[in-house]
């Protein structure tokens, strides 16, 4: 994994995008922007499960306001994060808060989609589910920011300690 | 005291020292200021958009904005928080960078913004507050509001980018490397 | 108009404002900004130490190759370089701080520089930062790991030059 970091760290593109000095800046710009659409879309939706919000639409209403903007902010995430591992692999690949984050926006996008097949047919949604959704999120955007302090946070459990 | 004294004596404080010394401060308290910003920004959102027109519009605009209101400002809260701890941390070098500057500014123009609406369009509000337009007022607030909210994302993304270096000598170095 | 243009167009706007505020002293976090294929070995004497939170700084005068005084620029003043590092508690963990390398000490340090060209870099990810015994500079061409009773921050031989 290190070897193909490495290589990726050397090809132009990569090389491209490092030397661009203000690309970074404004794709993580970006990318925090992102974050806050695709948060309070998921925490409205975890709080109309959980019956503190949106009450008075039906779950299925609170589905479709919310959804569209979720799948778009996550594509736009996706995008500017590719961008961003291509332009510092190395540092993302050895950091043990990168594959947590990876591992466990996987599982954030899986179980929004679970709340999503009940609230689509308004049926109640799991309230556990709900709140570990939110939980997952919370933990996916934290390990995004502890990335650049992978020995910090881990200590001796980091790659590059 | 002017200012940079009173940035000093927050950066010389036990606070600040205690961000310095421990090793998981930093990235534990930006983590959390990251998420503060975020749902600060998407309540807002929520809220902006409804004034535009764009979503929600069977909903009106007190309930939407009275829903977002609590998690924005208690987000809000948690940011100011995180926000000195971190200036705490570097307080001098943040004193002198122009990024965190124009950031202060940008946050006080929405702030005004926001202060703008409330005390100027949003005392009609009884009369809109169900119709899917609202006044141009309103309108221009919202979107000044989303302009001046991201505008603070981005310049606080570049702070950490232009910290620079400060290359200057102290006087009382020696230089000309006399051995005893 | 729908709703994501007239988001996409919001951003856009927002997006310029952002990039006008761009400046172009860069520095700090992503290592994108620094020269990683590139390795100098710097041995010179501390002038200044900015314990920053999220990467510590060390200010220091190179010295000549005869070790026998710093580098000057045409004007007699003395070449000035910064190597940051982790922030300075991490930075500690290893023994570097304020007080372990007071100024006026000789160090010997390797570093990543720049693309920029401003004279300053990351420290290479591997090998310790040497500081010399008080006023006891290297002999000529060589630099303060050669040195009796020289002190290590950090594991390992001081790194290579590269490129």
């Amino acid at each position: 994994m290190e070897h193909f970091a490495q290589w990726l760290q050397a090809t132009p593109l990569s090389i491209l995008i490092q030397s661009t000095s203000w690309l970074i800046p404004l794709l993580q710009s970006i990318h925090i922007v992102m974050i806050g659409v695709v948060f309070v879309a998921v925490l409205l939706l975890v709080l109309r499960v959980l019956g503190v919000a949106r009450t008075d639409e039906p779950e299925s209403v609170v589905w479709a306001r919310f959804a569209p903007w979720i799948k778009r902010s996550v594509s736009v995430l996706a995008l500017t994060g590719l961008v961003l591992i291509i332009s510092e692999p190395v540092r993302e690949f050895t950091a043990v808060s990168f594959w947590l984050k990876m591992l466990l926006l996987a599982l954030g996008i899986a179980s929004i989609a679970a709340l999503g097949s009940a609230l689509r047919r308004d049926a109640a949604a799991s309230r556990p589910l709900a709140v570990f959704t939110l939980l997952l999120w919370l933990a996916v955007i934290f390990l995004g920011r502890a990335i650049a302090y992978d020995v910090e946070v881990w200590g001796a459990l980091s790659f590059k300690a | 005291m002017d200012l940079h004294d009173i940035a000093l004596t927050v950066g010389n404080s036990g606070l600040g020292e205690w961000m310095r010394t421990n090793v998981r401060a930093m990235p534990i308290v930006e983590a959390l200021h990251v998420i503060a910003a975020a749902t600060v920004f998407g309540t807002v959102l929520v809220v902006d958009l409804r004034l535009l027109g764009l979503p929600d519009l069977k909903r009106t605009v007190t309930r939407v904005s009275g829903e977002m209101l609590h998690f924005t400002w208690a987000a809000f809260g948690l940011a100011v928080i995180t926000g000195v701890m971190m200036f705490a941390a570097n307080a001098n070098t943040y004193y002198g960078n122009t990024a965190f500057r124009i950031k202060l500014l940008a946050l006080a123009a929405a702030g005004a913004n926001m202060a703008l609406f409330h005390f100027g369009a949003f005392r009609t509000v009884a009369q809109w507050d169900s119709k899917q337009v609202s006044p141009r007022a309103a309108k221009v607030a919202a979107a000044l509001s989303i302009l001046l909210w991201v505008g603070v994302i981005f310049v606080a993304r570049w702070i950490g980018f232009t910290k620079g270096y400060d290359f200057a000598v102290p006087d009382n170095i020696d230089l000309d490397l006399t051995i005893p | 108009m729908n709703t994501t243009s007239r988001f996409r167009r919001i951003s856009v706007a927002a997006l310029l404002i952002g990039a006008a505020a761009a400046m172009p002293a860069l520095a700090h976090h992503s290592f994108a900004i620094f020269n990683m294929e590139q390795t100098r070995v710097f041995t010179g004497v501390v002038t200044r130490i900015n314990p920053d939170a999220n990467h510590l700084q060390i200010f220091f005068a190179p010295m000549n190759e005869e070790r026998k005084g710093v580098l000057r620029s045409e004007d007699g003043k003395p070449v000035v370089w910064a190597v940051e590092m982790a922030g300075s508690a991490q930075a500690a963990t290893q023994g570097v701080s304020v007080s372990s390398l007071p100024p006026g000490t000789y160090i010997s340090v390797a570093l990543h520089p720049l693309r920029s060209g401003e004279a300053a870099g990351s420290r290479a990810e591997t090998g310790a930062i040497f500081r010399c015994p008080d006023k006891k500079a290297p002999e000529a061409g060589k630099h303060c790991d050669s040195v009796e009773g020289r002190l290590a921050f950090g594991e390992g031989a001081l790194a290579q030059p590269k490129n």
